[in-house]
């Protein structure tokens, strides 16, 4: 079997053999699913059909046994740039070479007419620019995560791997060579010549098909435009476009578009520290994420994202979850499936060795509160600025914040989803707070019916108990929880959320021990683990999306040159592409799932706060 | 040429033989001959008469129709099953451009191979239909 080609992305050594970096990848779609491009031309992670379905290409979990598609030179040394075609998920790999310069635009068309099967279409266009380039096909599909076998059948006009359970063709004009279980090919282009790749899925019977070049170029137009007029509904014309205009177009490519749900990001069990433990499935959608989401898509122009993701979101706390007394789930799968039972992947190595591999959540039964604000929260931002709730889906909601009312004050394991016990979070008190008062705004603000009393009453004991309990007076500070005195960046959120004021003086204390003891030239941990520990093996880095929350806390509290300097710091960590990981680790490095939604839409949610706040 | 290693197992990577057995490759594997052909070299010439029908096995021709080069076939693919069907002279030329490895279908055979072997009949049907369509995307 054919290895995978490398140039000059490895050449210093600072990664292990056959591990790309995690930020030396791009990523395309098609609101299905996406793959992971690598600047080297290798496509390491792709699930067909859906994003949460088995990887067929999964070697950024297993250089060896996880699968991968590489397009590249033929022969070493060569050198990759990587861009964006510009306002596009198109993704465009260019190679240099003292020989020539070649580049493979890389989509996945969006297919919009509903009710139609979608051919889940994977096309890789390789254009020959400047001198002859001769360049090297390798497909060594791995499918069900690795674990099952397929065959190759070769055709007219390319192959179909079939597997137990999914049949790919990869189709094109050109002689392709069985490489084990997988295929090369070898080819060479002049100049203005191209050679294009169609993956797709297939039933088994399928035959193989050509696609001409004006088929292929028109698909590449129809994609280009498709993402064009997308973006063109954005109303943003603050600074820094170009970022949230990225931020936005990767969170539509997260979007599963039959339902509107958007996953928490793409890929399971990216570590957030290599060699270590914490490597989670993000392939689900989050409850929590949804007022963020809402409020982004909202504040860029995307009302028809925001309404399809309520949508989503209002017939989960519609539906009655068998065997829980819950109103919600934690996380549900992308059709609102509540079934998310994690299990290990003890084959696959993991990111540069970080096991184990998981999929699954196991996070979906933890009990967290926070989620009913962040629930809330959103409804309370569609009614305002999106459509009016409707009457069925308020009376649902009277029933989460009636529960909300007798449940609030209980231990849980926290907006962190920690595994190492339940306590009684200040977080998840604070959106227990947000829920009540966000549907208190809708009851009078839309005169619906309500038991205001009892729910201005639940609001008031929620806020007075945090100022009691959640606020350490030696400390100065509002704490993780109620019995230990470390700080916590979900503490950010308090006015944000409108729970104190920007300039309130136990916020401005609190907002200074999180400056001293969180946050690490410009970039902020959640907390301290070793003084708090979260019952999980393994160090962390810093968490993205709390750096732009503390952007946001510190351009409301008025320190706008500070507020500016760290967003602009945070903005250099993305990758060359202006995608963010979860997480960074010490020397800069992305860590975690990747790309994350929370992050953009944290980014999104900071850059409108100070572009507006500068004025 | 009898095929060499594991015929079995060359054999059931082509498209056309994806719906048969093992023991049915053997069988076809021990039934059909087995011809290697070195690049640039022609298999057939248009208008040459009483050839056979091929399957090509491994390598990559040329079809050329009056000196143009209209397109190439690769492994799994098959050519001269036109002319062997209508009792007709070959309608193209045929060009090795990778070595070629193929199997060879005499022209008196090929009737009581194919209904011998029904599912290989229906996927040679598949791929006549494929490149109708290739010719006129238009027609179903």
């Amino acid at each position: 079997m054919g290895g995978r080609a490398v140039g000059g992305a490895e050449a210093d050594g600072s990664v292990l053999p056959g591990y790309l970096p995690i930020a030396e990848h791009g990523i395309i779609g098609d609101l299905h699913t996406v793959a992971l491009v690598g600047t080297d031309g290798s496509i390491d992670w792709y699930c067909c059909p859906a994003f949460d379905s088995p990887s067929v290409f999964g070697a950024i979990l297993d250089r060896t046994r996880g699968g991968f598609y590489q397009i590249a030179p033929a022969a070493a040394p060569w050198t990759t740039k990587q861009l964006y075609f510009p306002d596009t998920n198109v993704l465009i790999t260019r190679y240099l070479t003292a020989g020539g310069v070649g580049e493979v635009q890389d989509f996945m068309p969006v297919e919009r007419v509903r009710g139609r099967l979608h051919h889940h279409r994977l096309i890789r266009r390789v254009l020959g620019v400047r001198g002859q380039m001769r360049l090297a096909l390798t497909i060594q599909p791995r499918f069900n995560y690795g674990r099952d076998d397929h065959q190759a059948f070769f055709y007219e006009n390319g192959v179909i791997f079939r597997s137990p359970g999914i049949s790919l063709a990869l189709q094109t004009p050109l002689a392709l060579q069985p490489d084990g279980p997988g295929v090369r090919c070898d080819f060479t282009l002049d100049p203005g010549q191209s050679a294009t790749f169609v993956l797709e899925q297939v039933p088994e019977t399928y035959i193989p098909r050509r696609y001409s070049e004006e088929e292929t170029r028109e698909a590449f137009e129809n994609t280009v435009d498709y993402w064009r007029g997308w973006l063109a509904q954005s109303r943003y014309r603050g600074r820094w476009r170009e970022m949230v205009h990225r931020s936005a177009l990767t969170l539509k490519l997260l979007t599963y578009s039959p339902t509107g749900a958007i996953v928490a990001a793409p890929t399971t069990s990216l570590p957030e520290a290599i060699g270590g433990g914490r490597n989670w499935d993000y392939r689900y959608t989050w409850i929590r994420d949804a007022a963020f989401s809402v409020y982004a898509l909202l504040r860029l122009g995307f009302t028809e994202e925001a309404a399809a993701f309520m949508d989503w979101l209002t017939r989960r706390f519609q539906e009655p979850r068998p065997g829980s007394s819950d109103p919600l789930q934690v996380l549900y799968d992308i059709r609102g499936g509540f079934d998310l039972k994690e299990q290990t992947l003890p084959h696959l190595e993991g990111y540069r060795g970080s096991a184990p591999v998981r999929i699954g959540n196991e996070a979906a039964g933890q009990l967290q509160l926070d989620i009913y604000g962040e629930l809330i929260d959103s409804v309370y931002l569609h009614d305002k600025y999106g459509a009016p709730i409707d009457h069925d889906a308020w009376s649902d909601l009277c029933t989460v914040i009636d529960w909300i009312a007798t449940h609030w004050d209980q231990a849980d394991e926290g907006v962190w989803e920690v595994r190492g016990g339940r306590h009684r979070f200040t977080y998840s008190r604070l959106m227990s707070w947000v829920a009540v008062e966000r549907a208190i705004r809708v009851a009078i603000r839309r005169g619906l019916p309500a038991d205001l009393a009892r729910w201005q009453s639940t609001r008031d004991a929620i806020y007075r108990q945090i100022m009691a309990k959640g606020w350490h007076p030696e400390r100065r500070a509002f704490v993780q929880h109620y019995d230990t005195d470390v700080l916590d960046a979900s503490i950010l959120l308090m006015p944000l959320v409108k729970f104190v004021a920007p300039a309130d003086r136990r916020w401005l204390t609190t907002l200074d021990a999180i400056s001293r003891e969180l946050v690490s030239d410009s970039l902020v941990y959640r907390y301290n683990v070793e003084a708090s520990p979260d019952g999980l093996e393994g160090d962390e880095g810093t968490f993205s999306m709390c750096t732009f929350w503390y952007v946001e806390a510190l351009a409301r509290a008025g320190r706008l040159d500070e507020a500016r300097l760290v967003f602009e710091k945070m903005l250099t960590y993305a990758n060359h592409l202006g995608l963010f990981s979860e997480e960074i680790g010490l020397t800069g490095e992305a860590l975690g799932n990747f790309p994350q939604a929370f992050t953009h839409l944290a980014l999104i949610s900071a850059a409108y706060c100070l572009d507006r706040h500068l004025g | 040429m009898p095929m060499v290693g594991d015929p079995a197992a060359r054999l059931g990577r082509l498209g056309i033989f994806a719906d048969l057995t093992e023991a049915e490759l053997l069988a076809i594997a021990a039934e059909l001959d087995e011809q290697t052909f070195p690049e640039g070299v022609w298999v057939l010439r248009q208008g040459e008469p009483g050839i056979a029908l091929y399957i090509i096995v491994d390598g990559e021709v040329g079809v050329v129709i009056d000196d143009e080069e209209r397109t190439t076939l690769t492994t799994g693919s098959f050519f001269g099953e036109v002319s062997v069907l209508l009792d007709e002279p070959a309608t193209a030329d045929i060009v090795v451009r990778r070595p070629l490895r193929c199997l060879a279908i005499a022209p008196e055979r090929a009737e009581a191979f194919l209904l011998a072997h029904p599912r290989v009949m229906y996927r040679m049907f598949q791929t006549e239909a494929r490149r109708l369509r290739t010719v006129d995307p238009k027609r179903d």
